[in-house]
């Protein structure tokens, strides 16, 4: 499962990384970063954008881990960080420029001849994924998968309650279609007008 | 007249957030909204069961290398660094001052570490280690580096212990022994280091 939901960090290694404790900081690194880069890898469909992302969430995670005053709050902060660090390089107007030009697969490609259904299941919908609006992609990844409330994407992404719902059912609208087939997947919306900022 | 879903009533019927109950009702009573109901259901699932990806594990080595680049340990520990410092000071005014002992015998010469108890024992021979080590010029490998975590860690735990006034012999003791073993090893590290150093070259 990708999401930081279904993470526990052990409460020891929480304590070690608010004490600077550098095996702790490896083992937090361990058990969070594939969530991180699972995360940026999908809302920024660019392998090497998403590796910057898990790699300036985890130094800042070591620098400001002293300042942590509740060990159990490290996942949750973890996340936040890295939504952040992915929402800034979305608003960039290089990687804008450059979602325009780039639509290729980012994630390994699944071998078609596996069988696996569930497997040619995930590959669809990751096609699909890759094929909305960026911000699209991050309103259905952040109220989906990581549980983000509409009112929070909103604060996010400075819109009100309303653009998330309206993000979502436009995204579900192309998910669909392209799943089942009557949308060309190759065609990126990242073409049509940026979404509202 | 039975009101029409849109794809955002299903998705806030799916996700609980609907509150239209002659909506919800509308909705339930539709053969085709309920299956498109299903199949939002099933995409948000099965998004929730993409699998994590695993960084390149270049990655962690650069997170490694920004995060020493930033402020070593010392300044990671400030307090604790400034509390160790105070500590070995007092001790070192408390040992080797005569006129701070006023039971101590002038007859015979007494050894300074006998004088105090286990706790002052261990920091002597801490303060010793630690005046041996830090004279020694040059960089410092990945397993100094390691050591000096671990005695400023201990030492983040000392400084807590001192800051709170907390009378728990023991733990003090636990922690000022720990630091000695750590400042061993460092030693035993260096010294390591000092004998392969003229056989390289």
């Amino acid at each position: 499962m990708a999401s930081f939901a279904d993470i526990q960090l052990d409460c020891g290694i929480a304590r070690g990384l608010v004490r600077g404790d550098r095996r702790a900081q490896g083992l937090a690194y361990r058990i969070l970063s594939p969530a991180v880069m699972g995360m940026a890898v999908r809302i920024l469909q660019d392998e090497g954008l998403a590796q910057e992302v898990v790699q300036d969430t985890f130094v800042e995670l070591i620098d400001k881990a002293a300042t942590l005053r509740d060990p159990d709050a490290v996942v949750g902060w973890v996340r936040r960080v890295a939504v952040n660090h992915c929402y800034m390089r979305l608003r960039s107007p290089w990687h804008k420029r450059r979602s325009a030009v780039d639509g290729t697969d980012v994630l390994e490609p699944v071998d078609p001849t596996s069988g696996d259904e569930r497997v040619e299941g995930q590959r669809d919908l990751e096609r699909a994924l890759a094929a909305l609006a960026p911000e699209t992609r991050l309103v259905i990844w952040l109220h989906d998968v990581e549980g983000y409330t509409h009112r929070e994407i909103g604060e996010l992404t400075g819109q009100s309650a309303s653009y998330s719902k309206s993000q979502l059912a436009r995204g579900y609208a192309r998910l669909t279609k392209i799943i089942e087939g009557t949308a060309d997947g190759s065609e990126t919306d990242a073409l049509r007008p940026a979404c509202s900022s | 007249m039975d009101p029409k879903p849109t794809l955002s009533d299903l998705l806030a019927l799916r996700d609980g957030e609907l509150d239209d109950a002659e909506l919800t009702a509308a909705i339930y009573a539709d053969e085709r909204s309920r299956d498109e109901l299903v199949k939002l259901a099933r995409i948000k699932r099965q998004l929730k069961s993409l699998p994590p990806v695993t960084p390149d594990p270049a990655v962690w080595e650069a997170i490694e290398r920004r995060a020493r680049a930033q402020p070593g340990w010392l300044q990671r520990f400030p307090l604790a660094t400034a509390a160790t410092v105070f500590l070995a000071a007092a001790l070192s005014v408390m040992l080797w001052n005569p006129g701070s002992e006023p039971d101590r015998s002038a007859a015979a010469p007494q050894p300074v570490a006998r004088a105090v108890d286990p706790v002052g024992r261990l920091m002597l021979r801490s303060r010793n280690l630690e005046s041996e080590l830090f004279t020694r010029a040059g960089g410092r490998s990945a397993s100094e580096e390691a050591l000096l975590y671990g005695i400023a860690d201990v030492d983040a735990r000392l400084g807590e212990i001192y800051a709170s006034g907390s009378e728990d012999p023991e733990a003090r003791e636990r922690l000022w022994r720990e630091r000695v073993t750590l400042l061993e090893s460092l030693a035993e590290v260096q010294r390591g280091q000092a004998v392969m150093r003229p056989a390289i070259y």
